[in-house]
């Protein structure tokens, strides 16, 4: 039983950290405030759905949830170019409240609150990875290679030139640097990444609805790419194993889920204020929160 | 025509409601120049502090308002004192105050429904009766008295801001922290009093909504993304801006869902804050002032 | 790196320290009930009425079993979730639910669960394999609603539900039906923890309804009840059988008389006068509504998994089996899609602030 229980915890840790990774990518390393990152990880968890239910193979179905969440992560950057701090962190949240709108009201596409239920676990050439140990070593492949790519983006020069947007934009675009250019392809790599993320959950939990990409999903991801410090991608890792297990010997304890759940948040939010009072870098962050 | 005129009365009750949360927070906004998001914790609170004090403990209704909007101040001054004060003395820039405030606001509605458990409670007061009528259209006395009250708090605050010492202390404190100081005005007892205040308004709203609406854990977050919506489209740094902002952003709704289902109602808010961050984030009353740090001013 | 393995580790170990140790093999069945939320009301008279089933059974056979109950607050991704744990982890034979089904039916299927369930969304049997349901499905209420409200010489209904499985699978069977002989205004649904229904109700007066179909959760009548009176609005008013529950009756004072709706029928035969003895002298209170489905829906799922030793397709045999089988909710026979056999609706109208049983040729 216990062996069950930590493969679930560890599927969870993986998912949070594709999507974490890529928050640090618009916002550790471009310095993108970026807070309407779940509506990308929203986008990619239906898609992949609505594909799935009709039938297409999963490597179609989470190809299309990255795309497409990238796609509209390259169309957020546009009305959002001028913005900066706090500003463009509510424009984005506005963002995604439009998302979740969507997602509740328009209920021929995504059956609103309902839902989608009996989503397909992911089955490719022929191995359907009903199991979750096995889905742990699908998810875990995924991440690995997310990883690997996104450290590979930001050691490139393309990297280079995002963390000196963030630095010093004004200078970067002297230097002949077209800052727009960089941060669009920053968004929407951030929300590729962030829509597998999404794949990956709708296929493991096989139910999506609105509620589960709402204001109080992001408290984590934020906390995360906070307390493991901003453009370091070893602590945004270490943060999200942190983070998904700490509050679960809660639960051993004995607590109900009605108290395990907002429990969670709490620790959450604590975590994030105390990161931000006594250590504003977090685990191993080189930047100041700014 | 009475369902025009009806949708017109709906849309000005829930603008009032609006307006109750959005001119506390405009008013802390102005003063601190930062997005104090928990302030929807403070009405949610103040709407359970009434219920626990009023409906569970069966303390006397006007003792238990007083006792509200006490508890309401001082929670408010509390999350000065313990987070965003410490934050302002390492000079943390307004995307931290923002995560912060965040922060403290997940953390309140967690522990509201930690406390009292996710099922809806009422608070009953007022008997129930037919409402009055106006050509057609019916509300409440309960409803008249919300209306009342935003107005008057738009007429009270915008008083107190021109006239009292306490409220130019506050706009001198708004335009420039620096040179107020250099004048003798305390920043740090200013912060203070802009959240006593406008957290005692916060308690207000509670209290008004608390007994119109039904209490849920979640209220704080939903009732701030609206009054925030209301004070974006009236101009978030004035509080008279983010009153008629409201009743605009009560009227839309209720106009908009003429023609749409129901359900609709918060799609529309959602979209008209998202355009208006976009588009005209100075809000349609927008002053735009030189070195004004608020959304869309130069920085 | 190696920071990464030594917390890794600590987790690892802290983890093993509360976690949990081999269980000696007994009777796991899962319950899994809006404990909290909106629905709390009927979440709780439904874990008070299993632990009954369980008390009954073990003292039956002396077969130590165990009742896992879960919080789904009436929210469907935590139902859904609470389904996983119970299946995956507990390893539970059979589920017991009153409330949002269809949302976890398809990981239950997959793992050779049985469900027992009041819930009455007909695609719940119609659809889904290993279902038994205690009670009879919306598609009959739904009809049954239609037909009365013809019979009482009205032809154009406004509906309004509460968004979900319940609202929308009743609200579809009752406006198919309805449609073939009269007009549905407009139909809108509203969220389960809503208490401002002024907008829906504005609607209502503005059109040419002549009567309305509420759907909603107990909680929320009083106060629809409420608004309709300060809005003057007078209609005839029709609800689900939802309305069925004591807080209704005393939070309406006395707007709610008049009202028509569907319920199951009480029997007294006296199975129910036990279960309703042993429940007063546990809890000091009278079951709640469906309260004795759910005993039954209790009873099955324990004995199921008795007679048939943990063996799903033994399991269900023995359901199907079974023919008037006395439960506390009435007679229960299973037809191939796993609905009951022989069990209706009533008419019941509030009367005088008690519910009684109507009259009437449908």
């Amino acid at each position: 039983m216990f062996e069950a229980y930590l493969i679930h915890l560890l599927i969870l840790v993986v998912i949070y950290i594709i999507l974490s990774i890529s928050l640090q990518l618009s916002m550790g390393f471009t310095g993108l405030f970026n807070f309407g990152h779940i509506a990308f990880y929203c986008i990619g968890a239906y898609v992949s759905a609505l594909l799935a239910l009709n039938g297409y193979p999963f490597i179609i179905c989470i190809l299309a949830a990255g795309i497409i969440a990238a796609v509209f992560g390259l169309f957020l950057a546009f009305p959002t170019k001028k913005l900066k701090g706090d500003y463009l962190a509510l424009a984005t949240l506005g963002f995604s409240f439009v998302v979740y709108a969507v997602a509740l009201n328009w209920v021929e596409l995504t059956r609103g609150p309902l839902g989608l239920p009996g989503i397909p676990k992911p089955e490719i050439l022929g191995f359907v990875f009903s199991d979750n140990l096995y889905f742990l070593i699908l998810a875990g492949v995924i991440a690995i290679i997310s990883y690997l790519v996104i450290k590979w983006i930001v050691s490139s020069p393309f990297g280079i030139v995002l963390e000196s947007v963030r630095d010093d934009e004004l200078a970067s675009k002297t230097l002949g640097k077209n800052s727009f250019k960089a941060k669009a392809y920053a968004l929407a790599l951030s929300a590729f990444f962030a829509g597998i993320a999404g794949s990956l959950y709708a296929s493991y939990i096989t139910f999506i609805d609105p509620s589960s990409f709402t204001l109080l999903q992001l408290i984590p991801v934020l906390a995360i790419i906070i307390i493991g410090g901003l453009a370091s991608l070893e602590g945004t890792i270490i943060a999200a194993i942190i983070i998904v297990l700490l509050p679960e010997p809660l639960r051993f304890i004995g607590f109900p889920s009605s108290v395990v759940g907002p429990a969670r948040q709490i620790i959450y939010a604590l975590l994030l204020l105390i990161i931000l009072l006594f250590r504003p870098k977090g685990i191993k962050g080189k930047v100041e929160l700014e | 025509m009475s369902l025009f005129l009806q949708l017109l009365v709906n849309g000005l009750i829930a603008g009032g409601i609006y307006a109750l949360v959005a001119s506390g927070f405009s008013l802390i906004y102005s003063t601190n120049k930062f997005v104090h998001f928990a302030h929807g914790s403070a009405v949610a609170a103040s709407a359970y502090v009434l219920y626990l004090l009023f409906s569970m403990l069966g303390l006397e209704f006007f003792l238990s308002v007083f006792l509200v909007i006490l508890f309401a101040g001082a929670f408010g001054l509390f999350m000065d004192k313990a987070i965003y004060s410490q934050l302002r003395a390492r000079k943390a820039s307004g995307l931290i105050m923002l995560i912060a405030s965040i922060a403290l606001l997940i953390l309140f509605e967690s522990l509201i429904l930690l406390f009292f458990g996710a099922d809806v409670k009422t608070i009953n007061l007022i008997k129930v009766e037919k409402g009055l009528e106006f050509f057609g259209a019916i509300i409440t006395p309960l409803q008249i008295v919300i209306i009342i009250t935003s107005v008057v708090l738009l007429v009270l605050l915008f008083i107190f801001m021109k006239r009292t010492k306490l409220g130019k202390a506050m706009r001198a404190v708004s335009d420039n922290k620096d040179v107020a100081e250099i004048v003798g005005i305390s920043s740090k007892r200013i912060f203070a009093w802009s959240f006593i205040i406008g957290s005692a308004v916060a308690g207000v709203a509670g209290i008004l909504i608390g007994l119109e609406q039904n209490l849920e854990p979640t209220m704080g977050t939903n009732l701030m993304i609206k009054g925030f919506t209301g004070a974006i489209i009236g101009g978030i740094g004035s509080v008279p801006g983010a009153i008629l902002g409201s009743f605009l952003l009560g009227l839309a709704e209720n106009f908009g869902i003429w023609f749409l289902p129901s359900g609709y109602k918060d799609a529309i808010a959602f979209v008209i804050l998202f355009a208006f961050l976009l588009f005209r984030p100075q809000g349609i009353l927008g002053i735009k002032k030189v070195g004004d740090k608020s959304p869309g001013g130069d920085r | 790196m190696k920071k990464i393995i030594l917390v890794f580790a600590l987790v690892l170990v802290s983890l093993l320290l509360f976690g949990c140790t081999e269980q000696p093999k007994k009777i796991k069945v899962g319950a899994l009930l809006p404990l909290t939320g909106s629905a709390a009301s009927y979440g709780d008279t439904w874990e008070k009425a299993l632990s009954i089933a369980l008390d009954d059974f073990e003292a039956d056979t002396n077969v130590s079993a165990e009742i896992l109950f879960e919080d789904t607050q009436l929210r469907p991704e935590l139902t859904v979730s609470a389904a996983q744990k119970l299946i995956s982890l507990n390893k539970v034979t059979s589920i017991i639910t009153g409330a949002d089904t269809l949302v976890f039916l398809p990981i239950t299927e997959n793992n050779n669960v049985l469900v027992f369930t009041t819930a009455s969304n007909p695609d719940i049997t119609l659809k889904h394999k290993y279902v038994f349901r205690i009670n009879p499905s919306d598609s009959e209420q739904g009809v049954d609603m239609a037909r009365r409200i013809f019979e009482l010489d009205f032809s154009s209904t406004a509906v309004m539900a509460f968004e979900g499985e319940y609202g929308r699978g009743l609200s579809s069977v009752f406006i198919n039906e309805f449609s073939k002989k009269g007009k549905i205004v407009f139909s809108e649904y509203f969220s389960d923890t809503e208490s401002d229904f002024r907008s829906i109700l504005a609607k209502v007066k503005n059109s040419v309804a002549d009567s309305l179909f509420v759907i909603a959760l107990d909680n929320q009548y009083p106060a629809i009840l409420r608004q309709m009176k300060e809005m003057d609005l007078n209609i005839k008013v029709f609800a689900s059988e939802t309305i069925h529950s004591d807080s209704v009756l005393t939070d309406s004072n006395g707007l709610a008389d008049g009202i028509n709706f569907f319920y199951y029928p009480q029997t007294d035969s006296n199975i129910r006068k036990d279960f309703e003895t042993k429940y007063y002298t546990k809890y000091n209170s009278s079951p709640g509504p469906f309260a004795d489905s759910i005993y039954d829906a209790g009873l099955l799922a324990l004995y199921s998994d008795y007679f048939s030793d943990g063996n799903y397709l033994k399991a269900i045999d023995y359901l199907h089996s079974l023919t008037n089988w006395e439960g506390a909710s009435g007679k229960l026979t299973f037809d191939s899609n796993g609905d009951p056999i022989g069990k209706y609706f009533q008419l019941y109208i509030i009367s005088k602030d008690k519910f009684v049983l109507g009259d009437s040729n449908v």
